[in-house]
């Protein structure tokens, strides 16, 4: 069985194919900052984006060192096949329990 | 190596940054903190560096709160496979063989350091407070009364007794008990010695074992005029009287005293200590003045709802109302309700009773699994390229640490196992040779041999040795940089011994120079000793522990018995000497070889001057007939005669061992010598030296023989009183003939030890070997580690250094100037660990005031430190000739 992913999860692998390519922590935490108008914690992207890609729904590669951050090196990321299905899948299940409650759930949108 | 971030001039918290450094896992450390800099770049230009470093700190600690939950969440969520594989056993069983010299040199360490943990824990566990096989056997306690003025206890406690009986509330079923030795005759049997414990009929309601046939002593029995009982034991019953039935009701002879037995007790059933019959304590009804009556020891059971605590508090205020009536008796007593058969005063134990119990053992596990450690850290070391790997398919970093954990567990349990075999062997040894002295063996509560407890308690230590010598080393290998550990492996080994590993081996090599000089000095003593007491022909002379008793049962007076016991003693004393194969007879306080009575004295040398003060006087009191028994003349002088044992007798033998230490060697016939007491206002009474006798040659000391004073007296007075028989044959081949005669002489006469006087001697020297093999043992095993940790330390630099020795063999560097190069930190651990231990013996020899023992102590510190100098070139040969054989092409082709 496929591994659900939780709404942090989504948020995140929805941040990195929103920003397409060179994506590392910085610009998904001010992505999902950005998007949902609220602060995000640095740790809990690493720590989401280590676990992704523990299930294999993220890819991730070290980049060239740069001075701009004390020679310290970039790692990017990227949303894998598996990751696009899960993603896919949670939407689905989404629309699912959706379906059918857009007119009583109207006043609360 | 990182640059600082730049932009803004302003750098994150440093403390913060090592925090990081320590706490993100290896794989993503560097990209996280490079996000953080940048981060804490845009925050300055947005919210000025203050608050930037506040929040940088706060990223820091939410990072390393979450990431800790994320490796706890993969360490549970593992299934066990995963966590600990069989294969991880496998690799540890193969590691002990892949590196025998550590697991030589490791094993036995810590199966030494378990081995002897698992037997103080278990020996000290039966000291403090035993498993008592009893039913409730945990609240039964004994009184004790201490005398700070003795060493030792008081025992002449009835009249405490009588008090606490009826006032003690905290304590029940109070009792007393003393032992006796007997001759049991039952019919015409031959009689035999017996130890019969003379008891309260409380002892059977507190224990709470019914007999199996008839019934136990009651109340009823320790009557005055009640007619004598006695119950047996389940060996007595079965060896003496067949285990029949209709044992109930025979009358049986027990010393003089004649008794009809009422029950038999289950097998097993030793109560108070290793009895096998019981017989009551009688009690005089009108009571006893303080200190008066036979010694006795108190037993009973914390009352239901009370402690051992409380029962200390009520007991001691009655003593204190006690003292307040008699000062004179009870001035310096105190009383303790103990454990019973232990020496816990408390319900629970103390933190003095766990530090004892624990203390020294976690001290000395510590220290060895430190010194494996060691070793483990330098095969670790050769071991990177493998760790690399492993992070490079996938292993975390605790499942890296949980293999090497295993690898230590397997080598630590296997350890573990030996140690614990070789602890239940020498426990079992020590505690059987240990009460074999003992009449009766050893108390009912001992098994000899490790308990259960222990055996769990030595596999927690393994576990616990496991944690330190595999986990450090593990947490040390895997916390670097795997990145640049991929990157530069090629180059030689990244890890290194740094200043903690340097600093123990450093303390590890102080404390075996430390440990040196003591244990030579030790062991020289007691070889010494056993040499030349072997010399003495112990094994010609039967050594015999013998009493009597007064007969309060049958009334016998004071004066009564004092004519019984010289008649007895006189008696035996010509019976035996009427025997074939007896050359001669003889009694003494303490036989030759025996531990004698050693006191400070004076001796007045030269009339008018001040008296020589003697720290150490061994003294004896012989009967006349002890020298010649033991053929030693009378070289100046006279001999003992029939006057000197009366009581105003004031006349002394003295050894050549005293005329050589305080006359050089003239005679000190005519002169005096006294006893030196703390209080100067009463001096003891002053002894005229009346003859000088021929060295016996068993108390050696490092001046020679040992200065003695003889004292005469008859046997009677002799407390203790020990019979010597010189036989022809062999001795203890005559001890069965002596118990009939002794029989026949007098059926209450105790012949409590008997055995050959080389034996006896045997026994006495036994500890001082022990102690002085172990001491021996623990230094050896202390060299065999140093050197261990030198060799590992040395492996270790040579492995990381085998490029750079490369390129300076071939730039022309001689094979000299290579090893000053490499060996200059092993010369500078050995050098500044006998530094230290040197200074430390010095100091304390100083402190001391040790300035006569000077030169021996520099003497002894040179060969200390000439031992440990080889020692310690000895384990650089190794690594020395690996130097020497690397070749400089294949060192850099291989870069």
């Amino acid at each position: 069985m496929r591994d659900t992913l939780g709404e942090f999860e989504q948020m995140v692998l929805l941040a990195i194919l929103h920003l397409g390519e060179d994506v590392y922590g910085v610009p998904i935490v001010d992505e999902i900052a950005r998007r949902t108008g609220r602060e995000v914690a640095p740790a809990a992207v690493y720590v989401t984006l280590r676990r992704l890609e523990e299930k294999a729904m993220v890819a991730s590669w070290m980049g060239e060192s740069t001075g701009e951050r004390g020679g310290k090196a970039r790692r990017y990321v990227r949303v894998t096949r598996a990751g696009l299905e899960s993603l896919r899948a949670s939407r689905k299940a989404l629309d699912s329990m959706w379906r059918g409650l857009d007119t009583d759930l109207r006043g609360a949108r | 190596m990182t640059r600082p971030a730049s932009g803004g001039g302003f750098n994150p918290p440093r403390v913060a940054r090592a925090v990081l450094e320590r706490l993100l896992p290896a794989d993503v450390r560097e990209s996280i903190a490079g996000d953080l800099d940048e981060f804490f770049q845009r925050d300055c230009r947005t919210h000025g560096p203050g608050r930037a470093r506040l929040r940088y700190w706060r990223h820091t600690i939410a990072l390393a709160i979450r990431f800790a939950i994320e490796r706890g969440r993969d360490w549970r969520t593992q299934p066990m496979h995963t966590r600990m594989s069989w294969m991880d056993v496998k690799l540890g069983l193969r590691m002990l063989v892949k590196y025998p010299g550590l697991t030589i040199a490791g094993g036995l360490a810590i199966a030494i350091a378990i081995g002897l943990g698992a037997g103080w824990y278990d020996v000290s566990r039966d000291f403090f407070r035993p498993t008592i096989p009893l039913p409730e056997g945990d609240r039964i306690v004994e009184i004790e009364m201490r005398n700070p003025r003795i060493v030792g206890d008081e025992h002449r406690l009835l009249y405490d007794f009588m008090i606490w009986r009826h006032e003690l509330k905290s304590v029940e079923e109070l009792g007393a008990y003393r032992t006796l030795e007997r001759l049991l005759s039952v019919g015409r049997a031959n009689p035999e010695p017996v130890t019969v414990a003379e008891i309260s009929a409380s002892a059977f309601q507190l224990v709470r074992v019914p007999p199996i046939l008839g019934r136990p002593l009651i109340e009823a029995d320790e009557a005055p005029g009640a007619p004598g009982v006695v119950v047996l034991g389940y060996h007595v019953w079965q060896q003496r009287f067949g285990g029949g039935a209709d044992v109930i009701g025979q009358t049986v002879q027990l010393g003089r005293a004649t008794s009809t037995v009422v029950g038999v007790m289950p097998e097993g059933f030793a109560f108070p200590i290793n009895h096998h019959m019981w017989v009551p304590l009688p009690l005089r009804p009108s009571g006893y003045a303080p200190l008066e009556g036979a010694p006795v020891r108190i037993f009973g059971r914390i009352a239901p709802g009370a402690t051992q605590e409380y029962a200390n508090v009520e007991v001691t205020a009655i003593t204190d109302r006690v003292r307040a009536s008699s000062p004179r008796t009870h001035e310096h007593l105190r009383p303790r309700v103990l454990a019973y058969g232990g020496e816990s005063p408390g319900d629970s134990a103390s933190i003095i009773e766990l530090v004892v119990r624990h203390g020294p053992i976690l001290l000395v596990l510590f220290v060895a699994c430190l010194n494996v450690a060691t070793l483990i850290y330098a095969r670790t070391a050769t071991r990177e390229w493998e760790i690399a790997l492993r992070y490079g398919l996938g292993a975390n970093r605790m499942r890296i640490i949980t293999q090497l954990f295993i690898e230590a567990l397997v080598l630590a349990g296997v350890s573990a196992a030996i140690g614990v075999a070789a602890a239940h062997w020498a426990v079992t040894w020590g505690v059987t040779a240990y009460y074999s002295s003992l009449s009766g063996g050893a108390p009912f509560w001992i098994e000899p041999g490790l308990k259960p407890a222990t055996i769990v308690y030595a596999i927690v230590l393994a576990i616990i040795g496991a944690a330190v010598l595999g986990v450090l080393p593990a947490i040390k290998a895997t916390g670097i940089n795997v990145q640049a550990q991929l990157r530069n492996l090629a180059t030689g080994s990244t890890l290194r011994f740094g200043g903690v590993w340097t600093t123990a081996m450093i303390a590890q090599v102080a404390v075996t120079v430390i440990c040196i000089p003591p244990a030579m000095g030790i062991g020289e003593e007691a070889w010494r000793d056993r040499r030349i007491r072997a010399q003495f022909p112990g094994h010609e002379y039967l050594a015999v522990r013998m009493s009597l008793d007064q007969d309060m049962t049958a009334g016998e007076s004071d004066a009564e018995f004092v004519v019984r016991a010289n008649n007895t003693y006189g008696e035996l004393e010509r019976r035996l000497a009427q025997e074939a194969s007896v050359t001669a007879v003889t009694f003494a306080e303490q036989l030759p070889g025996m531990h004698g009575e050693v006191r400070r004295g004076e001796f007045d040398a030269t009339a008018g001057s001040e008296p020589i003060p003697i720290p150490n006087l061994w003294t004896s009191t012989v009967a006349p007939t002890f020298f010649a028994a033991f053929d030693r003349p009378i070289v100046a002088g006279r001999g003992f005669n029939e006057s000197d044992l009366s009581a105003g007798a004031r006349h002394v033998i003295v050894n050549e061992g005293f005329a050589r230490r305080f006359m050089n060697g003239a005679s000190p016939v005519g002169r005096r010598v006294r006893y030196a007491i703390a209080d100067a206002a009463a001096p003891e009474e002053w002894l005229e030296i009346v003859g000088v006798v021929r060295d016996i040659g068993t108390t050696p000391t490092d001046l020679g023989e040992a200065p003695f004073v003889f004292h005469a007296a008859r046997p009677r007075t002799m407390s203790p009183l020990t019979m010597g028989i010189r036989v022809g044959t062999d001795p203890s081949t005559f001890s069965e003939r002596v118990r009939a005669i002794a029989s026949t002489v007098d059926p209450g006469l105790r012949l409590e030890e008997m055995r050959r006087l080389d034996d006896w001697t045997w026994r006495i020297d036994l500890p001082a070997m022990v102690s002085a093999s172990a001491l021996a043992g623990v230094v050896v095993l202390g060299l065999f580690l140093s050197a261990a940790g030198i060799f590992s330390l040395m492996s270790v630099t040579v492995a990381r250094r085998t490029r750079e020795i490369g390129l300076r063999s071939a730039l022309g560097a001689s094979p000299g100037r290579l090893l000053v190069g490499i060996f200059s930190r092993a010369a500078l651990l050995v050098g500044g660990g006998i530094v230290a231990g040197n200074l430390f013996i010095l100091s304390v020899v100083a402190m001391s005031g040790g300035e006569a023992g000077m030169s021996f102590v520099l003497n002894a510190l040179m060969r200390t430190s000439a031992v440990m100098l080889v020692v310690g070139l000895l384990a650089c040969v190794e690594p020395a000739r690996r130097v020497l054989t690397i070749d400089p092409t294949t060192a850099l082709r291989d870069a």
